[in-house]
């Protein structure tokens, strides 16, 4: 089964763009549609970093399109006043929220999902307010934060480009961490076996906090620069990525189950998801039934997935 | 039917809804005198009515040890086939609704049951198929229909007085909660799905056919909140995909602040109706002391993450995940 899924990945990766050339004319792989796959892949994977962590421990964060829409939302507020400062702002916002998600888990013990259900209520509703009926139709930031994103690449003048070098960057660092340093190896160890874990000495809350601390300063980096990157803040920028982040997590081969995977395969998901979703697009298949085939390739994820993983009994 | 360890934890979540609702009616009372007016207490009651229905059908699945996700866009579907059919079949599209419901409780089962894929995630794919079709069909346009063109046995049905001065939304409402909880409690299937709930194992081992009864629950729960749909657009003649906003964390938390552990086998419908109680009186108050509409997201997930945190059977979760 394992093998298999492989097989089917790698098929996938080399196939999928291959078809929708073949598809489009030859227009998929194009100059332009490229960049747009990149910036795409770029917001996907700044967003679905930190979740993998938290999943690769075995517990779930959906708070982050909150985090990411009230970091970035504050951000262009502050920016106004304070100029680069206002970053500052933004990192806090994910500071904040990650230490309450690490907190009410680990100290109240409720289950993970249900506490980052509250708090995405809580970051969304807060931006909300704090926006009002502007944020509906964005923030103009000027240029603001546009150091965030310097044409690192005279020929190439594009944002997107460096939105796309600041994704790989974050996904290297990842990967470190996760591969290389005693806070990945805990990582696993949580998620692989507890109790194993808590007997080895590892202070199993103390990281747990760290781990969702991570994901809600990673979906804050997310939500600054989309700022200088879509020109303006919104209240309701993640939002759709909301659940479909979950999909790509789980469909690159981190399951669900916690201690395996990692910021590497999370690389393949947001891959296959962005070039799918990109070369429909492209066919003429319209957003209502892209947001249905959304729903099928998460579950068809799961399936793939969670097949013969440790789960015994499926519950909440 | 349980045998809790002591009393003060099977009456906790009575004396909290007891307490939370006394300190509403007197901090809203002391800020707006027409919080307990006759007017203000039917607005209550009004929305209650539809809510409570989407309430009772989230708590068999929570009662049951899972958790549907989908019911805020089964519930705006069905709002929407019914604008969109009522002009044609006329009171038939309770039927269709009905369907409707029953095909998404089976469908988001049998994702769970049969790909083993935890039900929240389960849930979450055909919550974006069903949010889909339901853009598809209303075009993403709030379509209206009105209630002096309505066919007049849909329209009695409905919006009806058959008591003057209660709308008949609200008798299904007390009716759906009569029915809930016979079957809780005078039921072999709601006997079962609290087992079900409360020991897994355990069920499975005195022979309990455990995935017939969770399919039963999610039944029972997509087609409450496809009744809600249809309720909803007759009471405010339209619908629009919009409806899904402000239903499933109000549903989740009345659920759980009435005291139905997330951790399932543990509260009812009857527990429901006071959590949606309180619920329905907050934001009834907010609403009257002019809090904005946005904070009120805000009070609805500290009050989700309270209820879990003071409802939920800590005994029963070894690794809290």
């Amino acid at each position: 089964m394992r093998l298999k899924s492989e097989q089917i990945i790698i098929v996938l990766i080399v196939a999928l763009p291959a078809i929708f050339a073949v598809l489009t004319g030859g227009r998929f792989l194009s100059t332009y549609n490229v960049s747009i796959l990149m910036e795409r892949f770029a917001i996907f994977m700044l967003v679905s970093l930190g979740g993998t962590f938290v999943i690769v421990m075995g517990s779930l964060d959906i708070s982050y399109t909150g985090v990411f829409n009230l970091a970035g939302y504050m951000t262009a507020i502050y920016a106004a006043q304070y100029g680069p400062l206002a970053i500052i702002v933004g990192l806090c916002v994910g500071l904040l929220f990650g230490g309450i998600n690490g907190l009410l888990f680990t100290k109240a013990r409720i289950p993970s999902l249900l506490v980052t259900l509250g708090t995405l209520g809580v970051s969304q509703g807060i931006v909300n307010y704090v926006g009002g009926g502007e944020a509906m139709w964005g923030l103009p930031v000027g240029g603001r934060l546009d150091f965030l994103l310097p044409y690192i690449f005279p020929n190439l003048p594009e944002k997107g480009i460096t939105l796309f070098a600041w994704a790989v960057a974050a996904t290297l660092l990842c990967f470190f961490i996760a591969r290389f340093t005693k806070f990945g190896l805990h990582t696993y160890a949580i998620g692989s076996n507890e109790e194993a874990a808590r007997l080895a000495g590892i202070n199993v809350d103390r990281h747990r906090t760290m781990v969702f601390v991570l994901s809600a300063l990673l979906a804050a980096l997310a939500g600054i620069l989309n700022v200088p990157y879509a020109e303006n803040a919104t209240a309701g920028a993640a939002s759709g990525l909301l659940f479909i982040t979950l999909a790509t997590i789980v469909m690159g081969g981190t399951p669900l189950s916690g201690g395996r995977g990692g910021p590497h395969r999370t690389i393949i998901g947001v891959y296959i998801l962005v070039v799918l979703l990109d070369g429909l697009t492209m066919m003429g298949v319209g957003t209502v039934e892209l947001q249905v085939i959304e729903g099928i390739v998460l579950i068809l994820a799961m399936l793939s997935v969670i097949r013969g993983s440790k789960t015994t009994q499926i519950t909440t | 039917m349980k045998h809790p360890k002591n009393n003060s934890q099977r009456y906790f979540p009575y004396i909290m809804n007891a307490v939370l609702i006394v300190g509403l009616v007197v901090i809203f009372g002391s800020l707006n005198a027409n919080y307990l007016s006759a007017f203000s207490l039917r607005l209550i009651v009004r929305n209650l009515a539809i809510n409570l229905i989407v309430s009772i059908g989230l708590t068999f699945t929570i009662l049951e040890g899972s958790l549907d996700l989908s019911v805020a866009e089964v519930y705006a579907l069905s709002a929407i086939t019914t604008v969109l059919y009522e002009p044609i079949i006329g009171p038939l599209v309770l039927v269709v609704s009905v369907c409707l419901g029953l095909a998404c409780g089976l469908a988001n089962s049998l994702i769970m049951i049969k790909g083993r894929i935890p039900s929240f995630i389960a849930t979450i794919g055909t919550m974006m198929i069903v949010r889909g079709i339901a853009m598809w069909l209303s075009g993403g346009w709030f379509i209206i229909m009105s209630a002096k063109t309505m066919n007049p046995v849909f329209a009695a049905l409905t919006i009806g007085e058959l008591i003057p001065g209660v709308a008949n939304y609200i008798l299904w409402s007390v009716m759906i909660f009569g029915i809930s909880i016979i079957v809780c409690f005078r039921t072999r299937l709601g006997r079962r799905i609290y087992a079900v709930g409360s020991n897994y194992t355990a069920a499975r081992i005195s022979g309990i056919d455990i995935g017939r009864h969770q399919v039963m629950a999610f039944m029972v729960c997509s087609v409450l909140a496809a009744i809600a749909g249809v309720l909803v657009a007759s009471r405010s003649e339209g619908a629009s995909i919009g409806l899904d906003t402000n239903i499933l964390l109000p549903a989740i938390s009345a659920v759980v602040v009435g005291g139905t552990s997330i951790t399932g086998g543990q509260g009812g419908p009857h527990r429901t109706l006071i959590g949606t109680l309180a619920l329905t009186m907050l934001v009834n108050g907010l609403n009257m002391t002019e809090v904005n509409i946005y904070l009120q997201q805000v009070i609805y997930g500290i009050v989700v993450i309270l209820g879990i945190a003071l409802t939920i059977d800590r005994k029963k979760l070894k690794f809290i995940r």
